[in-house]
């Protein structure tokens, strides 16, 4: 909520607003860093694009799982067992080393980019989470209804089989959401994130450049940190949350 | 009162829950005499199994005993102390077979060992599985089953092979009373039949002295009990020897039941085929008057406010304004 | 020699289901299996699980393929049809309706759907509208017995399982196969809704239908069908008029199955 709302009501973080390193004061809530800068502004700012990365790459990261482990595991055979080994190679794949390679690829990085990567890396965890879902689902009557009703593999898998794993690809979502907002946290703090834009990730980067906890300006890292930690931990409780939603059998006990 | 082993009175167990109250078993009075084999029968949501869990005394989530009484050869079950049932009644005198018995055995221990535990906590002495296994040995020789079965692990056995294996362990004290829900309906055939022999066997050589089956299955209960319990939408409708029940039923629902059965046996083209019009009532808002009389061909009007009352002759007793003067009428 | 009344004929069925690649494991489906359906008649197929008769029955929805053996639809060569063509032929109704049903959608969908099977394989490139999808549902439950109104609109947990299994032999009637095949449809349901699906199929069959009954219960195959089979361990054992089947057998294993099956009026002597 702060994300989008907040940039109207704050200061330009790109604007040189106070002196160096000042602690936090009225004029800045959260002080200023190193040039000067509004530390709340680039909060708000960071917290907004962080959110945008994670929900963009979360996205992009089910659809592919969605379509990789859901379709292709319903439709089986050698696609399935292709799509599974690619899985499996993704799972395997050292995430750190990749992405630093990867961003130093793109010459300028936008928050898409950033984003694309991230899914790309991240796909396959939950393909294989649906992936066992899909495959428990498909032995189920109101499939083989289906099917001698004359409908498509995709029709089968997107109307009869999705709709009854919701909660798994809320939850899927959650944590990829969660991963990428991390990811991004990652790969910024190395230096290789989004080029010319604040995120949370860039933030800590630039606080950790400057060496603020040396100098003891703890307004510029502290806050950044702890909202990433309130970020993952409250979509880790959502996903939890979710399947008493979603699963009628356990309001109540039905 | 010495005569019988069980008896029940007016007995009452509702389930509680965010659905409403449901009147599972809404004032039940049977009795058992020693030395017999009571069937209790119905079809799915009468009451049955949550009947003979109420005479149980241990109630299950959800499950509330209401009111009423249960008396296991005069011991008040609802009013002692859960230690003194466990170790006093429990196995002794009652024990119970629930429905899917035979799928609740651990995975992962051989059946001495579960054996061996259960003696453990009955006994509150020690029991390795080696100890159990010699214990019980002779009880399965007894009841035609191979000792060796004890030395396997569930999966290692057939359905029909758990299913008389935990019978078999269950009975192993000798209780007054054998309480089974359901023996038999996840069997084939063949093991249906060996199930049914094996309580037939536990019955006259007197291992076990009373039997309360509850089954859906009318044609099995046939072959097993002395006498039949018909229960519907909660309440008791009939009950008499198995011979009247199936020849001369009174009660309109049990003899639609009975004309809804295909047994492997020749049938007159029009007994067959016979449809019960109508659904199960909901136990959350049972209809006023005779459970029943939504579906009865013979309703009248006074079974559409008021319920009839048990009434008994010739050994048998039955819940109908159709025979409510105890006159039989000319049927 | 084809029977002019015969509509199904399965030749030398066969299913191994195999596991892994490397060290493959084979277990047995069904094996050798052949018989043949006629018009307006019911045939039942009884076995115990694990007898193959479901796999029988899944072979011939073509829901999965025989590693041998040939079926012939009026004499054509069934896995040289279209899957779909095959589909308006041959319907089926399963076990267990709760797991039919699927309980996001409510149970007209399943009724719905029925009719995109016969779109896509209309020779005309006939469209239903929806007001004509509704109509001809309505008219079939009727015909059936139930009040669509009672029905129509509900989500399955809202009905019962006879409903249900009713419901879905409405499905079949939209489709107008000339072949139903029912796979142990009484199987979870009560004895009072049991008899009326019972009741139906045996209308179905007046109608000319060819009806494939697929059960362990002795009993009842013996009351709804003409003619019967015997399963066992993949095989059919004993085959030929359901009087003859169940009352003459001639088969050790039938006969055994015969006898321990508990009756009703008799007692046995144990």
């Amino acid at each position: 909520m702060m994300g989008i709302a907040g940039p109207f009501m704050t200061l330009d973080p790109d604007e040189y607003t106070g002196m160096r390193y000042e602690p936090p004061s009225s004029k800045h809530p959260l002080g200023t860093e190193t040039f000067g800068k509004d530390v709340l502004a680039q909060l708000v700012v960071g917290i907004r694009n962080s959110l945008m990365v994670g929900a963009v790459a979360g996205m992009l990261g089910l659809v592919i799982a969605l379509v990789a482990g859901g379709l292709g595991t319903y439709i089986g055979g050698a696609l399935d067992e292709g799509i599974n080994t690619l899985a499996n190679i993704f799972l395997v794949l050292p995430s750190v080393p990749v992405l630093i390679v990867l961003s130093v690829a793109f010459k300028y990085r936008s928050l898409l980019v950033v984003a694309g990567i991230i899914a790309v890396l991240g796909w396959a965890g939950s393909a294989r989470s649906l992936r066992s879902q899909v495959l428990s689902l498909k032995e189920r009557d109101f499939v083989n209804l289906a099917r001698i009703s004359g409908k498509s593999n995709v029709e089968i898998v997107f109307r009869e089989i999705f709709p009854n794993m919701l909660s798994y690809v809320f939850t899927s979502f959650c944590w990829m959401f969660g991963g990428a907002i991390t990811a991004e946290a990652g790969i910024s703090l190395l230096g290789l994130g989004p080029s010319m834009v604040i995120t949370l990730g860039t933030m800590l980067h630039y606080a950790l450049v400057n060496e603020a906890q040396i100098i003891g300006a703890w307004w510029w890292f502290l806050p950044p940190g702890l909202v990433l930690i309130v970020f993952t931990g409250t979509l880790l409780m959502m996903s939890s949350v979710i399947d008493d939603v979603f699963n009628p059998k356990l309001r109540g006990l039905v | 009162m010495s005569e019988s082993v069980l008896k029940t009175q007016d007995l009452k167990g509702y389930y509680r829950g965010t659905f409403g109250v449901v009147h599972a078993v809404d004032g039940v009075s049977l009795t058992i005499k020693k030395g017999e084999i009571l069937g209790l029968a119905g079809e799915s949501g009468c009451g049955k199994s949550t009947f003979t869990q109420l005479l149980t005394g241990t109630a299950v989530p959800l499950l509330h005993y209401e009111s009423g009484k249960v008396e296991v050869e005069g011991i008040d079950i609802w009013n002692t102390p859960a230690e003194e049932l466990r170790k006093g009644v429990k196995c002794k005198l009652l024990s119970y077979v629930p429905q899917s018995a035979l799928n609740a055995l651990n995975p992962t221990l051989r059946l001495r060992e579960f054996v061996a535990d259960m003696l453990r906590e009955r006994t509150g002495q020690k029991c390795s599985p080696n100890e159990a296994r010699e214990f019980l040995a002779e009880h399965f020789r007894a009841l035609n089953l191979d000792e060796h079965v004890l030395d396997r692990y569930p999966h290692e056995l057939s359905g029909g092979m758990r299913q008389r294996a935990v019978i078999a362990i269950s009975t192993y004290a000798k209780p007054s009373l054998l309480l089974t829900d359901e023996p038999t309906s996840s069997l084939d055939v063949a093991s249906q039949k060996r199930l049914i022999e094996m309580l037939l066997s536990l019955h006259r050589t007197g291992m076990i002295k009373s039997m309360m089956i509850s089954s859906h299955d009318i044609c099995a209960l046939r072959q097993l009990c002395d006498r039949i319990a018909i229960m519907y939408a909660g309440k008791l409708v009939e009950e008499g020897t198995t011979d009247d029940i199936i020849n001369n039923p009174v009660h309109p629902y049990t003899t639609l039941l009975l004309d809804s059965l295909l047994p492997l046996e020749h049938l007159s083209k029009d007994k067959k085929f016979k449809i019960i019009e109508g659904r199960p009532p909901d136990l959350r808002h049972p209809p006023p008057g005779c459970r029943f009389h939504p579906r009865c061909p013979q309703r009248t009007d006074i079974c559409t406010s008021k319920m009839p009352a048990a009434v008994e002759k010739n050994g048998r007793s039955f819940s109908c304004w159709l025979y409510s003067e105890g006159d039989l009428g000319d049927g | 020699m084809t029977d002019k009344d015969e509509v199904l004929r399965v030749e030398n069925l066969t299913k191994y289901y195999t596991s892994g690649y490397i060290l493959t494991k084979k277990v047995l489906g069904a094996e050798d299996v052949s018989f043949d359906l006629r018009k307006r008649e019911v045939f039942s197929i009884v076995g115990e699980s694990g007898s193959g008769k479901s796999t029988v029955a899944k072979i011939i929805l073509r829901l999965i393929n025989p590693t041998s053996g040939k079926i012939y639809l009026d004499g054509k060569d069934v896995f040289s049809f279209d899957k779909k063509a095959y589909w308006r032929r041959v319907q089926g109704v399963f076990q267990d309706p709760y797991s039919t049903f699927n309980h996001f959608y409510t149970v007209d969908k399943p009724l719905m759907d029925a009719f995109s099977l016969l779109e896509k394989t209309s020779s005309k490139n006939k469209k239903y509208s929806k007001t004509e999808r509704q109509e001809i549902i309505r008219s079939i439950l009727e015909k059936i017995g139930m009040n669509p109104d009672e029905i129509l609109g509900r989500y399955p947990h809202q009905i019962s399982g006879g409903q249900m299994q009713r419901l879905l032999i409405a499905r079949s009637l939209i489709i107008g196969p000339d072949i139903l095949l029912a796979d142990e449809p009484t199987s979870m349901t009560d004895a009072s809704t049991r008899v009326a699906i019972l009741r139906e199929l045996l209308r179905l069959k007046e109608e000319g239908m060819a009806v494939l009954f697929i059960t362990h219960d002795v009993g009842q195959a013996y009351h709804i069908s003409d003619r019967a089979a015997v399963m066992k361990d993949g095989r059919i054992v004993e085959i030929g008029s359901s009087e003859d089947v169940f009352f003459h057998p001639q088969h050790p294993y039938t006969k055994n199955l015969v006898a321990s099956v508990p009756k009703l009026h008799i007692k046995w002597n144990v």
